[in-house]
């Protein structure tokens, strides 16, 4: 046993201890440095940009503790870094995805299409943006789940911020009985608009008429609101038009077919048969 | 102008002392409010509703046995040592007021001209000690607007549809309503259209006759040779009432001051 010991060479044993001293307080000094700079920005700075310079600060202590405790370990950080180069195009060939996932987060950042706490769409994935992360982006969904989407990902799909500007527009599908008065129609909805208080004056509701369907006349009435009232407008709108039309009369059609073979066509023959005589049979 | 004497009674705002077992009961326009104590709270319901808004308000003091009102907004004050005393104040709105007029103004190059407009108020009910008000509510039913260029810029506001009373002292009757002037200036060599105003309500203090009729000061906007347009807070009040008894009720929400404010014209007119 004691052989063992004495075969362990001493200032070895003090190098990696050193080493390991340089980076746990790397390690604990990052931390301190992230909290310090989180808590300087943050009445004056945005919280992506935030997020951003925390980041910077924690990895730029980490690297140079890094470096540190590897000069203590006696590496030549010369040759280190003529070996990272070498190293990382082997490593640029072996983890592309990564790589390719931390130019997206760079591009991410620069060009910056939402931050943090926005609202985003990507594919059928709606919700808060958490995190901006080197690798991904974190999403918090309605539903309360937890979404993690690749950077790259995100540079390559269509990613919708509904959270960008302060006002938004809500389209509603309507479409009435092919016996209704169209301009009757647009009237009542415009007065629907008009009676409800989030409902904004301006810009004006929009009324579109799309066409003649299959079932109904069809329209498009949008309504413009402040961006955080979104779906509450959204539930009371559609129940205030369905009050509306009932009070005024207007129908709302279900899907239905009429049946034609031309011209000569005679009505359908329709037989009353009673409960009498159903009974009788 | 003299300071508010809250001991007079009877009033509808002020500081009113509220003891358990009592039940408050009022209305402001459209604003409805019943404010119940007992031992351990206080229950506080509202509802804004679309009614007659030039009617009186009124106050109603009457035992927690009696019939409360059912509104649609409710919440409960809890504490051990529940306060004796409350404030409810009116005050200017939170946001600018677009008045948009039912038929288009138009002001001729090098033309002045007065308009009065009359805006709702809000409802301040706070408790000594207490910064926030418990409640900050509009006195009657108004609508949200957008006021800017285009969708991405602008500023959220309340929209007011209204007729322009041009050179008219505003109605007698206006209750819970604070009158303002505004004094147009054209200077520049273009028809100013005057379809939409956008009056700086938060940034107006407000005063109150001995008829019970709210007021501001005058604002005055000049429009510019170019582009720009000058929003001025002026030191005398609406429709000459200077010379009245007025009666200080609340400072602005956002003290611009009596400053000289250039804005660009789109941000005043529409």
């Amino acid at each position: 046993m004691s052989d063992v010991f004495s075969n362990i060479n001493t200032e070895l044993m003090i190098a990696i201890i050193r080493a390991i001293i340089f980076l746990i307080v790397g390690v604990i000094l990052s931390r301190v440095v992230n909290k310090m700079v989180t808590r300087w920005s943050t009445h004056k700075l945005d919280a992506h940009i935030q997020l951003l310079a925390a980041r910077v600060a924690s990895y730029l202590v980490l690297v140079i503790f890094f470096f540190m405790g590897l000069k203590a370990l006696g590496f030549d950080l010369g040759v280190l870094i003529g070996a990272a180069g070498i190293m990382s195009v082997a490593i640029g060939f072996a983890s592309q995805t990564s790589a390719s996932n931390i130019i997206s987060g760079l591009f991410l950042v620069s060009e910056r299409p939402f931050s943090i706490g926005d609202l985003i769409r990507v594919g059928s994935t709606t919700g808060e943006v958490t995190s901006i992360d080197l690798l991904s982006v974190k999403l918090r969904t309605f539903d309360n789940l937890f979404v993690r989407i690749p950077n790259e990902t995100l540079i390559k799909s269509e990613v919708t911020t509904l959270t960008r500007f302060p006002i938004r527009r809500i389209d509603l599908a309507i479409g009435v009985a092919y016996k209704e008065n169209i301009e009757h129609v647009r009237k009542v909805m415009e007065r629907v608009a008009d009676a409800n208080p989030i409902c904004l004056d301006e810009p004006k509701p929009a009324f579109i008429f799309k066409g003649f369907g299959d079932s109904s006349l069809d329209m498009q009435f949008s309504v413009w609101v402040k961006r955080e009232k979104f779906s509450e407008l959204k539930n009371a709108i559609y129940e205030d038009i369905k009050e509306a039309f009932d009070a005024e009369g207007i129908e709302i059609p279900f899907p239905h077919q009429s049946l034609y073979a031309g011209s000569m066509t005679e009505p359908f023959p329709i037989r009353v048969v009673s409960e009498s005589n159903d009974e009788k049979a | 102008m003299s300071q508010l004497d809250l001991k007079n009674e009877p009033k509808y705002w002020g500081v009113f002392d509220f003891r358990a077992e009592t039940r408050l009961q009022f209305k402001f326009g459209g604003l409805l409010m019943d404010l119940a104590c007992s031992d351990k709270d206080w229950l506080l319901q509202y509802e804004v509703k679309t009614s007659d808004t030039a009617e009186a308000p009124s106050v109603c003091r009457i035992s927690t046995e009696d019939v409360a009102w059912q509104l649609a907004n409710q919440q409960r004050l809890v504490s051990d040592k529940i306060p004796q005393q409350f404030s409810l104040y009116p005050t200017m709105p939170d946001r600018p007021i677009v008045c948009r007029a039912t038929t288009t103004v138009l002001l001729l190059p090098k033309e002045q001209i007065s308009l009065y407009v009359t805006v709702p108020l809000w409802l301040q009910l706070s408790i000594s000690d207490v910064k926030k008000p418990l409640l900050d509510v509009p006195t009657e039913c108004i609508s949200e607007t957008w006021f800017g260029l285009n969708s991405r810029e602008g500023v959220m506001s309340y929209a007011l549809r209204m007729s322009e009373q041009l050179d008219i002292k505003p109605s007698e009757k206006q209750g819970m309503r604070a009158a303002i002037e505004i004094s147009i200036k054209n200077e520049s060599n273009e028809i100013l259209s005057l379809d939409k105003v956008n009056v700086p309500a938060p940034n107006l203090a407000l005063y109150v006759d001995e008829a019970g009729q709210f007021c501001t000061h005058r604002i005055t906007m000049v429009r510019e040779q170019d582009e720009n347009a000058t929003l001025t807070i002026d030191n005398v009040m609406s429709h000459d009432l200077a010379n009245k008894d007025l009666t200080f009720v609340c400072g602005p929400r956002d003290d611009l001051g009596q400053h000289k404010i250039t804005k660009a014209l789109s941000t005043l007119f529409g």
